[in-house]
């Protein structure tokens, strides 16, 4: 007796009965055998017409044959209604069972009870088999459905509907079985054949044509129905939890884009990566959307969702150490540019922000001076708004404060770049220049006199006529003079 | 090398800059190499109110000092013995800035050697908006040889790093060290901050009395390792030097390191000023996911403006402020992500002893918001305050948006904002609602933005609430491919 192979995990395919239902019980013969137990001395006169008796050429009995006795005369009339033969789904031979292996008929046929020479037959099921061939169910996940049955495709008198009403197995609704099922799929396809078309694989697919297990498989539209039952799920992977995942994931995606086709096609990798990264050769080998039934999973355009948010504002760090490898996705010079550059219109900043600018520039948030000139760009603007005056005496910004000139000090210490917005060097030099004006020393403690007139001597030339550490000999002199 | 700046007279420039464009758009006349470039025409339209301002003479002004009182409420500056002087409502007027990129990256075949440029056209707004004269300028134009261990580029040029874009003309040598080692060294005419143009050009003239005369020479050079995939780090340093080296316009040297494992991060990063001995930014970030579904992040920074030694402005002390921000993100189901965040910053002592006319030395902001995805859909909302030194701003954001598709989007944002200067009298309101859309194929994108909005103006005088209408519309066309970019084997096909 051949056993089944034992594959562990999951089974694949379904064992198909006769009728719908996960195990029917035994159908009885049409025929009462009984009655005619001393009519017939055995099977063969009425089956194996041909008395081969091995039944390698089975008789299916009709009416006709009963009329012989039953013709009113020798014997009464009578109605035989032969059993319906359903499509054939069971892969059996009567030559193999009966003639060369040597069983009786009784071995499979006898309806559970009866007895004598001629006892009541029935139509053997699934579990008939199993007492040979050895499987625990008839869903057993180590079943060797190819033993019984045909592949689906070989069927073509199962309807679709019957196809559809195929039972599920249990072990199909199991987490394992999604994540698994690849690779039963791998060692045995013919299992998956029994109830399984390529239809079913797409589905969820979406590289249904580049997998080859798939690509073996037949192609028969009626498992369409039976498709539709299927709701598809694309697990998430343990790895893509990983906080770090979307930032590291490329490496492992360049090395075996194979995997991630299962569940993405390209436009899954657009949502982030675009359609012009340096990333698009390993995304050009996934499938394209259309290819098959299924959607994979597929992001929301628009969305970013590799950067987390304020990364727009924050991303200088990473961008600068290197540990953001910018450049897989962004085609560095374009992309950069496209902020640090100062694209006019709709680039780095949200609709409306013009009118909301002040508390950022402020609080410097972002460094605005490197994509904006404080003296270009900021000025002419707060001039056109009537924030910074025509003129110094006239500026109509600081009414708010009586003793502006008073407070005017800690503001500019605070936050002397937001003063550059509106004014000019020679604004403050009317009062703070050791040439002319007020002569009022702007410089605080912490002015470092020696430095900067090493740095940058002509700063120092702007409010001083001579060099105000070393003076004009090179003497050193008290800063403030 | 020496790009002049190129100023325009007409719009004949511009036309010639559109057609020239798409004159070599066609890859077919080099397909054997590659040619990848992209067109963007930007066209914005806002509406704005503009100011006018009115004088009279001081002596029919009531009153006494510098900043009176107008019968109505009016606030004038006045000059003693001259006029007052105060600002109203003028006309509604359009600006309308237009500025139209061109960018091109060619392989000419030869194996390593990239040939990249950027133009921008800019127009349609004389005097309206910030650089957007006519004018045509050339922000990139280089050429890369690069090999296994090295690239060498020469050309205008910009170099990304930790602080920020520097622009300038001249070469860079990149040195591709074992592993991860990266280590380049930069040096050219210097190109302004923010400027893309030499010190010594016209825009800082325009701007500044006492702009430079002279250009500035750069040099520098960066450092970056990623020794593991958890570390990194960078170090750059940068010098600009007076073309006479009678001064430098700056010294600077920025430090950028991050920490990445598992669910914690560290970032530290630092710019500094060498020349003033000032440290201009230095940010210490903690972040961790607390569980799966909540982050939380700290960070402690210390901030003080950069000025470059052409200014006088260092002269002035200037004093910065020290910062610690607490965020939290909370995703709280697969549609549903909420976050928050709260920053309170304090500036350091000025020195100045106004005790008669204080102002704010501290300042806080924090916001709440949340975001909700599902499907094609996504509702954001957001409210914040800013409170403090300078400025008050409180705001709120609402979107809906939706993709339509996988290369389109529509939504539709509302606003609303309210803030006044400390510095100055009223408060200005300004709410609106805007639309925005997106559709993306690839190779053409297009997005568009159009919205209304209305300011309101509280206890200034003069002026008057208006309606604004501000629209933008960019285009961006594509074009080839890089070399080797065109691929589309499928899985399991064989190699050509």
């Amino acid at each position: 007796m051949k056993l089944v192979r034992p594959i562990g995990g999951a089974l694949l395919a379904l064992m198909v009965v006769m009728s719908s239902g996960a195990d029917p019980a035994p159908v009885p013969s049409a025929f009462p055998h009984e009655i005619h137990s001393t009519l017939f001395t055995s099977c063969t006169p009425c089956h194996d017409e041909a008395g081969s008796d091995n039944l390698t050429e089975l008789v299916r009995v009709t009416p006709a044959d009963c009329a012989r006795c039953h013709d009113g005369e020798t014997a009464s009339l009578v109605a035989f209604r032969p059993p319906v033969q359903g499509p054939k789904i069971f892969k059996f031979s009567h030559e193999l069972h009966v003639g060369r292996e040597k069983f009786n008929c009784v071995t499979c046929h006898l309806a559970e009870g009866s007895e004598g020479r001629m006892p009541d037959m029935v139509r053997p099921t699934s579990e008939s088999c199993r007492t040979c061939h050895g499987s625990d169910s008839h869903f057993a996940p180590d079943a060797d459905c190819t033993q019984c049955h045909e592949p689906l495709s070989r069927n073509p008198d199962l309807t679709v509907e019957r196809i559809a009403a195929f039972p599920h197995p249990p072990n199909h609704e199991s987490a394992e079985f999604l994540s698994a099922h690849g690779t039963l799929a791998g060692i045995d396809l013919a299992r998956c054949a029994t109830c399984h078309a390529r239809e079913t694989c797409e589905t969820c697919h979406i590289n249904a044509t580049q997998l080859a297990p798939i690509r073996s498989l037949a192609s028969d539209s009626r498992v369409l129905a039976q498709a539709e039952r299927i709701t598809p799920r694309w697990p998430k992977p343990s790895d893509h939890d990983d906080p770090g995942w979307l930032q590291h994931h490329g490496p492992k995606a360049g090395r075996a884009i194979e995997g991630c086709a299962n569940c993405h096609q390209q436009s899954s990798c657009a949502t982030c990566h675009g359609t012009m990264s340096l990333a698009q050769v390993h995304i050009s080998r996934l499938p394209n959307s259309g290819t098959t039934r299924a959607t994979g999973i597929v992001g929301v355009a628009g969305t970013k969702p590799y950067h987390p948010a304020g990364f727009r504002l924050g991303h200088g760090p990473d961008a600068a150490s290197g540990r953001a490898n910018c450049t897989s996705c962004h085609q560095k010079q374009e992309f950069c540019g496209g902020c640090h550059e100062g694209t006019v219109s709709t680039g780095f900043h949200p609709l409306g922000y013009l009118n909301r600018h002040a508390a950022d520039a402020y609080a410097r948030d972002t460094d605005c001076a490197s994509c904006h000139s404080n003296e270009v760009s900021c000025r002419s603007c707060h001039e056109n708004a009537g924030l910074a005056g025509f003129d110094s005496k006239s500026a109509s910004y600081h009414d708010a404060q009586p003793f502006w000139l008073l407070a005017h000090g800690q503001a500019a210490r605070q936050g002397l770049d937001a003063c550059i917005s509106c004014h000019q060097q020679t604004d403050c030099l009317q009062c703070h220049s050791a040439k002319s004006g007020w002569r009022i020393n702007p410089h605080g403690n912490a002015f470092d006199a020696d430095r900067l007139s090493d740095q940058a001597p002509l700063m120092c030339s702007q409010c001083h006529f001579s060099d105000p550490v070393r003076g004009a000999g090179r003497e050193r002199v008290t800063p403030d003079e | 090398m020496t790009i002049p700046r190129v100023m325009v007279s007409n719009q004949g420039w511009l036309a010639a800059f559109l057609v020239g464009a798409l004159s070599s758009a066609d890859p077919g006349t080099v397909s054997a190499q590659g040619i990848r470039g992209e067109l963007r025409v930007d066209v914005s339209a806002i509406e704005f109110q503009t100011v006018v301002r009115d004088s009279i003479p001081e002596s029919e002004v009531p009153g006494e000092g510098i900043t009176r009182y107008l019968p109505d409420g009016t606030i004038v500056t006045c000059v003693p013995g001259g006029y007052c002087y105060s600002y109203r409502s003028g006309v509604m007027e359009t600006a309308a800035p237009i500025s139209q990129d061109l960018t091109l990256t060619a392989w000419p075949g030869w194996q390593g050697v990239q040939a990249r440029t950027h133009l921008r056209g800019r127009f349609g707004s004389n005097d309206l908006w910030p650089r957007s004269d006519q004018e045509l300028a050339v922000l990139d134009l280089s050429v890369d040889f690069d090999r296994d261990r090295f690239r060498l580029r020469a050309g205008r040029q910009d170099h990304h790093g930790g602080l920020g874009a520097l622009h300038f003309d001249g070469g860079s040598i990149l040195w591709k060290g074992p592993s991860t080692l990266r280590l380049t060294v930069f040096g050219g005419r210097s190109l302004g901050r923010g400027l893309d143009v030499p010190y010594n050009g016209s825009l800082l003239a325009d701007a500044d009395k006492l702009a430079p005369e002279l250009g500035a020479m750069l040099i520098g050079f960066e450092g970056r390792m990623r020794p593991t995939t958890s570390l990194s780090a960078s170090l750059l340093y940068q010098r600009e030097i007076r073309s006479d080296r009678a001064s430098r316009y700056s010294e600077r040297m920025a430090l950028d390191a991050g920490w990445h494992a598992g669910r914690s991060r560290v970032e530290l990063s630092g710019d500094f000023d060498m020349a003033s001995r000032v440290v201009n930014d230095l940010r210490l970030l903690l972040g961790r996911s607390i569980t799966p579904q909540f982050d939380l992040l700290i960070e402690g920074r210390h901030s003080s403006p950069f000025f470059e030694l052409w200014t006088i402005w260092g002269a002035f002390t200037p004093v910065g402020f020290d910062q610690a921000r607490l965020s939290a993100t909370w995703r709280a189901s697969s549609e549903l992500t909420l976050e928050g965040s709260a920053a309170y910053r304090a500036y350091r002592e000025t020195e100045t002893g106004a005790a008669l006319a204080p102002i704010e030395g501290d300042a806080f902001r924090g916001y709440l918001g949340g975001a909700w995805r599902r499907d094609d859909w996504s509702l954001a909302a957001r409210a914040g305050v800013d409170r403090g030194f300078g400025a008050y701003r409180g705001q709120f954001d609402l979107s809906v948006d939706r993709s339509v598709g996988l290369r389109s989007s529509l939504g539709l944002h509302a606003l609303g904002t309210e803030q006044f200067s400390e510095f100055r009298f009223g408060e200005g309101t300004t709410h609106g609602v805007g639309f925005v859309g997106r559709h993306g194929t690839g190779r053409v994108d297009l997005t568009t933005q159009l919205g209304r909005f209305r300011h309101s103006f509280q206890n200034r005088p003069g002026y008057e609430d208006y309606n604004q209408w501000r629209g933008t519309l960019a285009i961006a066309l594509r074009f080839g491919d890089d070399p080797g970019m065109k691929s589309s084997r499928p899985i399991g096909a064989p190699r050509s």
